[in-house]
């Protein structure tokens, strides 16, 4: 029964996506809008009703010759986790999307693509067999890339090309790592790597490293993360939810199955995570503070949570037997993160939705009026910043926990630097959000006096309040959450219960330290370097970072031209080669076949007679007789002389003449006995001597 | 199961109704009725084999005893599956072959002269069916005797100066074919006693440290003898001349199944009259190899030498007969068992190939290679069936001429000589250098396709029915390759 489950919750999007297209296509919208919103509930639905099944064991199911190795599925509690919220998260951005899309052209295709996009990343969560999982990738980057350009213009095919090229070329990368594990492993199983990758030396490093490369663009690690910040901005706005609430994670899974069961925790591996993450971190929130598009603000703040995440996952590998802590905190962000990105894209969404702007320097002032809206939106920036009652402190102060014992096993000066990023980010974290918030919400602006108030529909209003709910439910009741992250952590080879106290004095006063930080910088940096008054006075944010050093336009581009030219060029160059072969090859035998076959001797004298033919006659002679006689002389000598030239020309012929004559003489009856005898006679004396 | 037991009988019936009906035709007025009985007889004798062919799968092997005389003073036929399998060929092509000629005959000869066209085709066939299916050598040379000649008939038929050249040159060196094989023939009779080949075979395992020599030189008069029928490499001077210029459904005949009855009379004589294991040890096969070999490749540098288009496919022919001998060459099961299959696959591309040539020439009226670009938009259908037939003889993956290829290269691996498939390859480049440029130019090119209107030479697809035909047992003969090598290697023993 649970196998149908499963299946079915598999199965059912992609079905759905058929037939909610067929719907839409015979116009009757409304229906295809609610069937939409039905089947992600029953999705939603089913995958809540396994979490006991889940609980008691995992549910397996095999079914063999699909995709040649056969579809491998299992349902973990680790797996559980991922399946859940993405259901969740599509229930509740489906019913946003009715609202959203309306004015929208295309929304036939926006769905059919947006449900496939559902059944893959739930595919790719469930797939046991990492051919599967690869698979699922490769269809999710697809449909995705549909969303990406949905609305059809300069930026969004500008950034369809970069997010679809980034992952295609992810794609063959991380297609790569799979040949090189099969071929060195013998196995596609995901659980079954711990045991055969322990025996394998350097070319491990390899193959994760190519395996890391795959998912990290998904991931968003930096250098890796250049997709991201365009794409995002460019999709609409419920897309963008899913794809950096949910499409992220599935990068951040692959990584979490590369560090937990392929390589097994291995430290090195670990650190280059933990630096990554960091790096990711540090780098996200930075380059967030600068930007003025919200969405833009919210896509870098995804990246630097993924940073975060990948922190907690690289812990994991280090802190060997306390692990528990970073096991808690990746997983419990990575339900966080999905939930309060969600909320803030809903939100930017909605505004986006009235105005069709999305600059902070245009909607300023816009939310002022607008109560559910303001409330919404600062919970999720609370939520983001780490505030203490909302679920983004757990998650933050378990990786923190992580860290400082980290700090506490190995002391180092790198850990101590690992902290201070940690709080750094934090502290611009708030900062941006800050930026978007008091911009937004705070500001006056004469423009904006309320006037959109019934624009809020209550579709789109209603899914954001259920996620403020439970950002803030789970952020005031911790262990609700904790209790089902347990058997996850089960998946990891860790056991036992994580003794935590979140709202100690020591926490909170590390958290006050970051947000105070945090509203300094805000009003040291952002308000103060990044704004500046216009001609008309008034206050303008400005991007400075538009002109800094750009991954892509600087290093991924020339790189791609210059590496295509060189290519191109040695192709070439093969291609002339192979021509040139041939041409001379063909010219040596025309030139073989026109071998003038004859001594030298008569070739030199029909030279010397042809020359002899075109020289006048020497100097002029008086007598009248005499040149008559001469005259008449060298006429009869020239036309023997040409006879003897054309009959020496008689005797010179070529290869080809030959060979041409020997053809006729082979092609007469004598000959053709004369062979026959000479055959006869020849095998006759062979067979008996 | 009468009528299944009745089939021991049929191919005397065969040979019988094909004889008989034969002899019918010049006294019938009417060239409609003509050829109605032509068919006719010709289907039956199609439908008679398949039959043999089904019952000889199912019950094996069986000997005929002709006017149920015993076996050293009557005449017997001995039918494996090997000769079940090649009558059903070719009755078949035979048949496909005589219903293309039902349209097209008329334009290339004489209509008077059309019931003997008639008689002469199914003396041939009868007389080629002769030799496949007797097990008593004197019989066979007789069989031999009448097709060489009918074979030369239907050269002749056409009565231009060419034809009769190219025929009396072929008619001299068949005669000292023939004559090859009668001495041969005297040779082995007189140091076994014996005409049957059951009984040869066990009279010249006794023999064989008696006369040793005398066995080698009958052993290389059969070679050479039949080697000239069948236009073994250096003897093959008759071939070109002879199917190019007789009319393109003589040229079918000839080349498709009248080379390959001599093929199957010199396999019998080695691998059943003599014996595998005699014929093992004795130099020839190694003759037959190198010869073959030097057919493969000196056929198809004569056919790259060409100017037309009939000489091209008829020197194609010397290469493709240098294949089969290759293969009886190689000394093994398998290589015999190819050779036997190449015989199969050659017969029905080659037939094609003919036929569509022979098409193109009828509705253009040109015979060099260079007037027949850009015939591919005027004949596309007859240019298409060509592609098929140059692409098997190619070697294109799943037709026939790729089986046998691929299978030679295989034997000659398997028998230890590598450097055997080296001649193989060489030997498929040659063919392509000169199959591809007739369908590359008749197909492409701007110029060769300016002023040309699509299909306006086309033949009604009535009369291209059985070039499609063939074009189908192509691909089945390329399909049931498996099947039909191990049915040989059955029949070999």
């Amino acid at each position: 029964m649970n196998k149908i489950i499963l299946m079915t919750i598999l199965l059912l999007p992609m079905i759905g996506s058929i037939i909610g297209y067929v719907l839409g296509w015979k116009s009757r919208e409304k229906y295809r809008d609610l069937f939409n919103i039905t089947m992600t509930g029953l999705v939603f639905l089913l995958v809540t009703y396994l979490y006991k099944a889940v609980r008691h064991g995992t549910i397996e199911v095999f079914i063999p010759d699909i995709m040649v190795t056969g579809l491998y599925l299992k349902l973990d509690m680790f797996r559980y986790i991922f399946v859940w919220i993405t259901c969740f998260v599509w229930f509740l951005t489906t019913i946003y999307s009715t609202q959203y899309l309306i004015k929208y052209k295309n929304r036939n295709r926006y769905y059919a693509f947006f449900m496939l996009t559902l059944g893959s990343t739930i595919g790719v969560f469930l797939s046991e067999n990492i051919l599967n999982l690869f698979t699922f990738f490769e269809i999710m980057s697809f449909t995705s890339y549909a969303l990406v350009i949905h609305d059809e213009d300069q930026y969004a095919h500008d950034a369809g090309q970069i997010y679809i090229g980034m992952a295609i070329g992810g794609g063959l990368i991380l297609l790569l790592g799979i040949f090189l594990l099969f071929d060195y492993t013998g196995t596609l199983n995901i659980s079954e790597y711990p045991l055969k990758m322990a025996e394998m030396g350097g070319l491990k490093y390899l193959i994760s490293t190519l395996l890391l490369i795959g998912f990290g663009i998904k991931a968003s690690m930096v250098p890796l993360h250049v997709w991201m910040p365009k794409a995002h901005p460019a999709a609409p706005a419920p897309a963008s939810a899913v794809l950096s609430g949910i499409l992220i994670k599935t990068g951040i899974f692959g990584i979490m199955i590369l560090s937990g069961y392929i390589m097994k925790d291995d430290q090195v591996f670990s650190m280059i995570l933990l630096v990554g993450g960091l790096t990711n971190m540090l780098l996200g929130s930075f380059l967030a503070m600068f930007q003025r598009n919200i969405k833009r603000i919210l896509a870098y703040s995804s990246m630097s949570h993924a940073g975060y995440i990948l922190v907690g996952v690289g812990l994991m590998g280090i802190l060997t037997e306390h692990k528990a802590v970073a096991i808690y905190g990746a997983l419990y962000h990575v339900l966080n993160h999905a939930l309060f990105k969600v909320l803030l894209f809903m939100g930017a969404g909605i505004i986006y939705m009235i105005l069709h702007e999305l600059s902070i320097n245009e909607i300023k002032g816009f939310g002022r009026n607008k109560t559910l809206l303001k409330i919404i939106f600062l919970v999720g920036v609370l939520a983001v910043a780490g505030m203490p009652g909302f679920n983004g402190f757990i998650s933050k102060t378990l990786l923190h926990e992580a860290l400082a014992e980290a700090h506490h096993q190995y002391s180092g000066i790198g850990f101590t630097i690992a902290e201070i990023v940690f709080t750094l980010s934090s502290a611009f974290s708030l900062a941006y959000l800050l930026k978007i918030f008091v911009a937004v919400f705070i500001e006056k602006n004469e423009a904006y006096s309320g006037q959109y108030k019934s624009h809020v529909r209550a579709g789109a209003i209603i899914p954001a309040l259920i996620i403020s709910v439970v950002i803030i439910w789970i952020g005031v009741r911790p262990f609700t959450v904790l209790h089902m992250l347990e058997g996850a952590v089960e998946s990891f080879g860790y056991h036992g219960h994580l003794e935590a106290h979140f709202y100690t004095m020591g926490n909170l006063k590390a958290t006050g330290f970051t947000m105070l930080l945090g509203v300094i910088i805000y009003l040291g940096f952002v308000r103060t370097v990044l704004r500046r008054k216009d001609a008309n006075g008034e206050n303008l944010y400005v991007n400075p970072a538009l002109n800094w050093f750009n991954l892509e336009n600087h290093v991924y581009i020339p790189l791609g031209v210059y590496l295509f030219e060189l290519i191109s060029e040695m192709f070439h160059f093969i291609d002339q080669g192979m021509i040139r072969l041939v041409k001379a090859t063909s010219g040596w035998m025309i030139a073989l076949q026109h071998i003038e076959i004859r001594p030298d001797r008569f070739q030199q004298l029909k030279k010397k007679l042809e020359a002899g033919i075109g020289r006048k006659p020497l100097g002029p002679i008086e007598d009248i007789q005499l040149v008559k006689e001469t005259a008449e002389l060298s006429v009869k000598t020239k036309s023997y002389v040409q006879e003897v030239v054309h009959d020496i020309g008689e005797e010179i012929y070529s290869l080809s003449d030959v060979v041409q004559r020997v053809g006729r003489n082979m092609n007469t009856l004598m000959f053709s006995v004369l062979s026959f005898a000479v055959i006869l006679a020849i095998a006759l004396v062979v067979m008996i001597y | 199961m009468i009528s299944l037991a009745m089939a021991k009988s049929f191919p005397l019936l065969i040979l019988l109704i094909l004889l008989i009906s034969a002899f019918i035709m010049p006294l019938v007025k009417n060239n409609r009725v003509v050829k109605g009985i032509s068919l006719g007889t010709m289907m039956m004798a199609a439908v008679l084999s398949v039959i043999t062919m089904i019952y000889v799968v199912k019950n094996g092997s069986f000997v005929y005893r002709i006017g149920h005389w015993d076996a050293p003073w009557g005449i017997e036929f001995y039918i494996s599956p090997m000769e079940a399998a090649i009558g059903v060929l070719f009755t078949w092509v035979a048949g496909l072959i005589l219903w293309y000629s039902l349209y097209s005959l008329e334009k290339e000869i004489p209509s008077e002269k059309l019931p003997f066209y008639y008689l002469l085709v199914n003396v041939l066939i009868g007389a080629l069916l002769g030799i496949v299916y007797s097990n008593d050598i004197f019989n066979c040379f007789v069989f031999v005797e009448i097709s060489t000649l009918a074979s030369c008939g239907i050269v002749v038929i056409k009565d231009k100066k060419e034809n009769i050249k190219a025929a009396l040159k072929y008619l001299i060196l068949s005669c000292l074919g023939s004559g090859l094989f009668l001495m041969g023939i005297a040779f082995l009779y007189s140091i076994t006693g014996n005409l049957n080949m059951t009984f040869i075979y066990k009279e010249v395992a006794a023999a064989q440290y008696v006369y040793p020599n005398v066995i080698l030189i009958s052993v290389v008069l059969f070679t050479i003898g039949l080697g000239v029928k069948s236009a073994m490499f250096p003897l093959h001077t008759w071939l070109p001349d002879a199917h190019s210029s007789a009319p393109s459904v003589s040229s079918a005949l000839l080349s498709s199944l009248v080379l390959k009855g001599f093929v199957i009379l010199l396999i019998k004589i080695l691998f059943r009259a003599l014996g595998f294991t005699l014929v093992k040890e004795l130099p020839i096969l190694d003759l037959i190899l190198i010869l073959g070999s030097l057919g493969m490749i000196m056929g198809s540098v004569f056919a790259i030498l060409q100017k037309e288009i009939k000489r091209v496919i008829a020197y194609s022919s010397v290469a493709q007969v240098g294949y089969i001998f290759f293969g009886i060459g190689l000394a093994s099961e398998l290589g015999v068992a190819v050779a036997l299959y190449h015989v199969f696959g050659h017969a029905v591309t080659k037939a094609m190939l003919f036929l569509t040539v022979g098409a193109m020439i009828e509705t253009t009226g040109k015979k060099k290679i260079e007037d027949f670009k850009g015939i591919g938009k005027e004949m596309p259908i007859t240019l298409g069936l060509f592609t098929l037939g140059a692409l098997s003889m190619v070697g294109i993956p799943i037709l026939p001429g790729f089986v046998s290829k691929w299978n030679l290269a295989l034997a000659s691996i398997s028998a230890g000589k590598p450097i055997l498939v080296a001649i193989i390859l060489i030997s498929s480049i040659l063919n392509a250098l000169y199959y591809f440029p007739v369908v590359i130019h008749g197909f492409f090119g701007e110029e060769n396709l300016k002023d040309r209107v699509y299909k306006s030479k086309q033949k009604p697809v009535k009369e291209m029915l059985p070039v499609i035909c063939l074009s189908v047992a192509v691909l089945f003969v390329g399909l049931i390759s498996e099947p039909l090598i191990q049915l040989f290697s059955l029949g070999l023993k």
